[in-house]
């Protein structure tokens, strides 16, 4: 177990290196940032003396070796247009909110989704599994931001029930509420179709039919025995969806004037604001690689078939 | 008898009516004499505010939020013109530019904002206090600009400026589309920009409570504020919040459900059925001349400056008749009328409508729709079945309007054989690579161009040889561009500006399409906005009159 999970580190790290690799490079071959900070007014004089002042007229080598310096030292330099913070400080700021966004998405989504999946599965082809299924339809087909805007126009214009653009420390916690559920409404029918694939295959397991002979009621069969089993990839699309958008969600935090990763990192790419970008992926594909590996000892864990093979 | 009762009735009658007018009428005045001094809050939602910065010697890009806790030397009344801020006047020669500065001028902590203020300003901008503060985004600009200054008295400064710079006034003194803001020099100076950031000090009419980069800003107002004039003075609102909220339909959602007062730009297609006046539910009013877009026909000038390839050598749009054929076969007045729904105005300029160099004659004088003549040009130009061409675009806050545009001007050339494909570019990348010698989007490329109130500044961004945000020259341009930028004479700057735009126009190097408006959206609770006809593009928000 030891041996695999260094092994999963090593990858983790190789991962990493990769990713900031990738960014520094992509960030420098779609052009120089000043250019495309600056306003259309700014004239070549305005454009070379910002180059020097941003330290972006050096060898890009050198930026690359300033670059990994910074990773190591925890100094990842300082954002071109956040007020010249550092861009550490930056991508905190945005942290909490995008913790409590991503969290109660995903919650949303299993709490919703894995009853209705184990009620599907239970009734198959009933009313219920079929409105289930269709729900789920819906559910994947409505594109987020269309959600967004008819919860804002129901719940908002037309009920006056919840505010809807700022984030829990301008509106509390009634702030979260349309964002959370716009958001994890795809979930909910992602997590309800697995649920309800897995829980068909546990139900018709052996193992399932043995205890149903015992005579151990139906609610104890299907919660703690069925469940329990399927658990397995639930958990799995559970840990992929939530470092999925740990690393933002745009158009909700766009809709919602949510102040998250997603809306900071696309803003920062528009302006190339390389300090803040690269931090931003840093620390998101750290949180990504950190979620897949305890995903895969948690998985090898449960299954020693795993680290075996 | 009847008639006697009938007649008491009616003086009764008379009476109760007479009594529910005069009732009326004054609870009209009380209404209006209850507009009070001071409320509480007022909200804004906007789509964007430049910059994120604070620290007005660091700038990156403009930033209208410094409007409300930095300071202008002058600015625009509710007619347009300009008037008095910090400077209560302003005086420009040839040799350069007087200010007198308000004695009352205060910063924030108490301390007299004086000359040599302004003066460190100037130095702080131009990056004299580097690494500290990065110095402006333009501040290159404003050290080319400036040979010298003179700090008379506390209250009396001179610019000696290196060359006759008629344009001083309007791109760094903040008359109308200014560009930067004055600062409490000596406390950017004791604290340092990171000291300045955490707890900024101006001299406007609010202070900065809190602030969230990117996202809102909370301004309290400073009740000792100096100003007294009717157009810059302590404000209504006691706090004022501004929200980001970049998504069009989800910033008139806070409106409509009394989240917001203010919202900033508004999408056409929910503007067009709004009120343009107070009544009982959001109302809206249109900013005219916001935004400038014209068709740039980029290949003449990759040919002028000896960078087109072979192929780029046979483009059609190098022939005038095609040119002109395509601009006959464009609907401007349709495109106004029904695209953006009545909210923008087709133009034949290159400056914007009632700016310093705009010639109304001209301006308003629209090309004919007529696509038969457009065939009949391009059968002489030897394109008798049409050809295919592409036009390059890029969308910036506040400048609605451009897919439906283009999506129209795309129908409008099929009818005459052009098949059109509009691609649409990151705003950063459009602007970037819009320069010779790249000139990246050629054929042709939509510009859009904010609104300036010297055209003398839209020919030195776009109509020389080395504009920044390049569109068009001629060698005749070019010399008429150095004798506009080399006097302060207006008579003399008219002319040339005059002439520099009959010369592109003459050439067909670009078709001017329309003046587009900015929406602004108000609750129930806002009673005026007075701002000037054409639209500011840094709103004024603190002159709101709000009714509760």
């Amino acid at each position: 177990m030891r041996r695999y999970a260094v092994q999963r580190l090593g990858y983790g790290v190789v991962t990493m290196w990769l990713v900031t690799l990738c960014v520094f490079a992509l960030l420098r071959v779609s052009g120089d940032p000043i250019k495309y900070m600056l306003p259309p007014e700014a004239s070549f004089s305005d454009i070379e003396r910002m180059r020097r002042v941003h330290g972006l007229d050096k060898p890009l080598w050198q930026q690359y070796l300033l670059f990994n310096k910074g990773i190591v030292t925890g100094e990842f330099g300082v954002s071109l247009r956040w007020d010249h913070r550092p861009a550490f400080e930056v991508f905190l700021s945005r942290l909490p909110a995008t913790l409590q966004l991503t969290t109660a998405a995903v919650v949303f989504s299993v709490l919703l989704g894995v009853p209705l999946g184990v009620l599907a599965a239970t009734r198959p082809n009933s009313l219920w599994d079929r409105l289930g299924r269709t729900g789920a339809v819906i559910g994947q087909s409505m594109p987020v931001f269309w959600v967004g805007l008819l919860l804002i126009l129901l719940f908002t214009v037309w009920l006056g029930w919840l505010p809807s653009a700022g984030g829990i420390d301008r509106l509390g916690l009634a702030g979260l509420i349309m964002p959370a559920v716009s958001l994890g409404f795809y979930l909910v029918a992602a997590h309800m179709r697995i649920v309800r694939s897995t829980m068909l295959d546990a139900l018709s397991a052996p193992y399932i039919v043995m205890v149903q002979a015992k005579g151990i009621p139906r609610r104890v069969v299907l919660w703690k025995h069925a469940l329990k089993n399927a658990a397995i990839p639930v958990f799995t699309l559970f840990a992929v969806n939530f470092a999925q958008l740990i690393s933002g969600a745009v158009i909700t935090e766009s809709i919602f004037a949510w102040p998250g990763m997603g809306r900071l990192l696309v803003e920062s790419v528009f302006a190339r604001d390389y300090a803040v970008v690269q931090t931003v992926v840093f620390f998101a594909a750290a949180m990504i690689v950190i979620l897949n590996i305890v995903v895969d000892l948690t998985y090898a864990w449960l299954d020693p078939r795993i680290r075996l093979g | 008898m009847g008639q006697a009762r009938l007649s008491s009735v009616g003086v009764r009658l008379a009476g109760v009516l007479g009594g529910l007018v005069v009732l009326a009428m004054v609870s009209q005045a009380s209404g209006q004499q209850a507009t009070p001094a001071s409320v509480a809050k007022l909200t804004v939602a906007v789509d964007g505010w430049g910059g994120n910065e604070l620290d007005p010697w660091s700038l990156s890009t403009v930033n209208f939020l410094q409007d409300y806790f930095n300071l202008r030397l002058m600015g625009q009344d509710e007619e347009g013109k300009p008037v008095p801020l910090w400077a209560t006047e302003a005086r420009l020669t040839d040799e350069g530019v007087s200010f007198t500065l308000n004695p009352k001028a205060r910063w924030q902590d108490g301390r007299p904002a004086t000359a040599e203020d302004l003066q460190l300003n100037f130095e702080g901008m131009t990056g004299k206090f580097e690494p500290q503060f990065k110095g402006l985004w333009n501040g290159g600009q404003l050290r080319d600009t400036i040979q010298e200054i003179q700090v008379l008295d506390p209250h009396h400064i001179f610019i000696k400026t290196t060359r006759p710079n008629p344009f001083f006034l309007s791109q760094w003194a903040g008359v109308a589309y200014h560009l930067i803001w004055y600062g409490h020099a000596q406390y950017l100076r004791a604290v340092g920009h990171e000291g300045y950031i955490n707890n900024p000090i101006g001299g406007g009419p609010y202070k900065v409570k809190e602030w969230k980069a990117g996202e809102r800003i909370v301004f309290e107002r400073w009740e000792e504020f100096w100003g007294d004039y009717p157009w810059y003075r302590k404000p209504q609102a006691k706090t004022m919040e501004i929200l980001r909220v970049p998504d069009g339909a989800a910033r008139f959602a806070l409106l409509q459900s009394g989240q917001a007062d203010v919202v900033s730009n508004i999408p056409y297609a929910i503007a067009k059925g709004l009120p343009r006046q107070r009544g009982r539910g959001p109302w809206i009013r249109p900013y005219e001349a916001a935004g400038h877009m014209a068709l740039t026909f980029v290949l003449p000038m990759v040919v002028l400056e000896g960078t087109a390839t072979e192929e780029e050598r046979h483009d059609p749009t190098l022939d005038p008749r095609v040119r002109e054929a395509l601009e006959l076969a464009i609907d401007k007045r349709a495109i106004c009328d029904k695209a953006h729904f009545g909210l923008t105005s087709p133009t034949n300029s290159l400056y914007s409508p009632g700016s310093f160099g705009w010639r109304a004659d001209l301006g308003n004088r629209i090309s004919p729709y007529d696509p038969e003549r457009a065939k009949q040009l391009l059968r002489e130009a030897g394109y008798p079945e049409g050809f295919t061409t592409t036009v390059h675009f890029g969308q910036f806050p506040g400048r609605p309007g451009i897919p439906e545009a283009l999506d129209a001007i795309a129908g409008y050339w099929a009818r005459i054989g052009v098949k059109m494909t509009a691609v649409e570019h990151d705003a950063a990348q459009f602007v970037a690579r819009v320069r010779p010698p790249e000139r990246a989007w050629r054929p042709i490329m939509l510009q859009t161009f904010g609104r300036l109130e010297h055209s003398g500044v839209r020919v030195n961004d776009s109509y020389h040889k080395d504009s920044p945000y390049s569109a068009a020259w001629t060698p005749r341009t070019q010399e008429l561009w150095l004798q506009a930028s080399a006097t302060t004479d207006e008579a003399k700057q008219l002319e040339a500006l005059a002439g520099i735009e009959d010369e592109l126009l003459q050439h067909r190097y670009l078709i001017p399409l329309y003046a587009a408006s900015l929406i602004m959206g108000y609750s129930t609770r806002v009673l005026a906005h007075p701002t000037p006809r054409f639209a500011p593009h840094f709103m004024d928000l603190d002159r709101i009159v709000l009714k509760d």
